[in-house]
């Protein structure tokens, strides 16, 4: 063997070996984040219809819910406040006439995330049953997913809460950004969140939760009976929180 | 002027002298803290016992001592990334230890370690510091472990 062709039977079997190495890297990752824990969250898909004809204009009563339920920082300047779910109002314009509109805003817990692609760190991510989520633990509070967010769903905890309204739950301190999981807390353990329970309760019964995967599930049967919108669908960001009456 | 200032050979000496201090220092002050510690009567630490009803913890003593953490750091994996909530909470150990600064803080501060849990997580004590006195009186209490132990097991 003369030296050339013993550079090229070295630098291919250099080749070879790197390539065959990162194959194999890429081929027990991915099965390895498929098979890792046995999950039931996956048989699920979560989300939410809001009906907006129902919901009256004047009541609070799903703010007020999630803030107990979730210990949500409030204060009475809008540059600290945090809220996983809002009421605005909104105005269209068509022609002459103006409509306004009260409307209900949330984290869409989009299937397509941007806030989850951004993190840096992976604090945000979508749980196998769809829900976008945030592990404070990890969060560095960069706060990449507040801008990465088309929605505005994202909230920066900028001081500590002092009052724990609810102790079964935990608080955030400062630091972590943070936005609606869908009481992530009630639905594994079969409950519906605090929102569509407080909703309920006072008779208007405007928002539901419900699994998408189950074409019999309540909000399943609310998108084929309604006429139904998701905000921003031009985004490509697959929200899974859908409108009737928007 | 005979004494003038920069003699070039004493520079060229002081400068690396003064550099090697400040990399020791650490080291040094380290090194007196643990001689002092070592020297100093340690009898003050002490772990509260739980109740006698008490008597069954999810792993045994031994295994919690050293290796609580990673019992608490995989069911948060557990519990925050894939929803699987089970027994084990921390409000499950505050059942039994109900007292933050006479159970965890003991150990912790005895190996400089400030894990911030109960920043979010809730440990009723804090609003309630007349319940300290109660819990002292009925349990008995146990040596904090040496923490040269803690060492040796922590970085094997
Ligand atoms: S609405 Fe915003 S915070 Fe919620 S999943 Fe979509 S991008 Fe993330
Ligand atoms: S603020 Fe936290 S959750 Fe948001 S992108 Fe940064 S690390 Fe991730």
């Amino acid at each position: 063997m003369d030296r050339r062709d013993f550079i090229k039977v070295a630098g291919g079997t250099v080749l070879a070996g790197t390539s065959c190495t990162y194959a194999f890297r890429f081929l027990t990752s991915s099965s390895m984040s498929d098979a890792g824990v046995d999950s039931t969250l996956a048989k699920r898909k979560w989300g939410m219809v809001i009906n907006l004809d129902k919901c009256k204009e004047d009541c609070t009563a799903c703010l007020e819910a999630c803030r107990e339920e979730n210990n949500v920082y409030h204060d009475e300047d809008d540059r600290w406040d945090i809220n996983w779910i809002r009421k605005v109002k909104i105005e269209g314009k068509i022609g002459s006439a103006t409509t306004e509109k009260t409307m209900i805003l949330l984290c869409n817990h989009c299937d397509n995330p941007p806030c989850a692609q951004v993190c840096p760190v992976q604090a945000t991510y979508k749980r196998e049953d769809g829900i976008v989520i945030v592990d404070h633990h990890r969060c560095i509070g960069c706060r990449y997913c507040m801008i990465a967010c088309p929605y505005n769903a994202r909230f920066f905890n900028f001081k500590d809460e002092e009052h724990w309204i609810n102790p079964d739950r935990p608080k955030r301190t400062h630091g972590v950004a943070e936005s609606c999981h869908l009481c992530a807390h009630r639905l594994d353990a079969g409950k519906m969140p605090a929102c569509v329970e407080a909703c309920e309760k006072i008779g208007c019964g405007a928002l539901s939760v419900g699994d998408f995967n189950d074409p019999e599930s309540n909000v399943s049967k609310l998108i084929a009976d309604n006429s139904v919108k998701r905000i921003r669908e031009d985004l490509g960001t697959e929200p899974k929180v859908y409108y009737i009456g928007l | 002027m005979p004494n003038n200032t920069s003699d070039p050979k004493s520079g060229q000496v002081i400068i690396p002298v003064i550099l090697i201090i400040l990399i020791l220092l650490p080291f040094g002050y380290s090194l007196v803290n643990r001689v002092i510690a070592q020297g100093s009567d340690r009898s003050e630490a002490f772990l509260e016992r739980p109740d006698a009803k008490y008597e069954n913890c999810i792993r045994d003593t031994e295994y919690m001592r050293y290796h609580h953490w990673e019992l608490l750091r995989t069911v948060r994996v557990e519990v925050v990334r894939y929803g699987k909530r089970g027994d084990i909470r921390l409000d499950s150990c505050m059942e039994c230890h109900p007292n933050r600064e006479r159970f965890c803080n003991r150990c912790h501060e005895a190996v400089s370690l400030t894990p911030d849990c109960f920043g979010c997580h809730y440990y009723p004590e804090i609003f309630q510091p007349s319940s300290i006195e109660s819990v002292t009186e009925k349990t008995e209490l146990i040596p904090v472990p040496d923490t040269t132990v803690v060492d040796s097991i922590l970085t094997k």
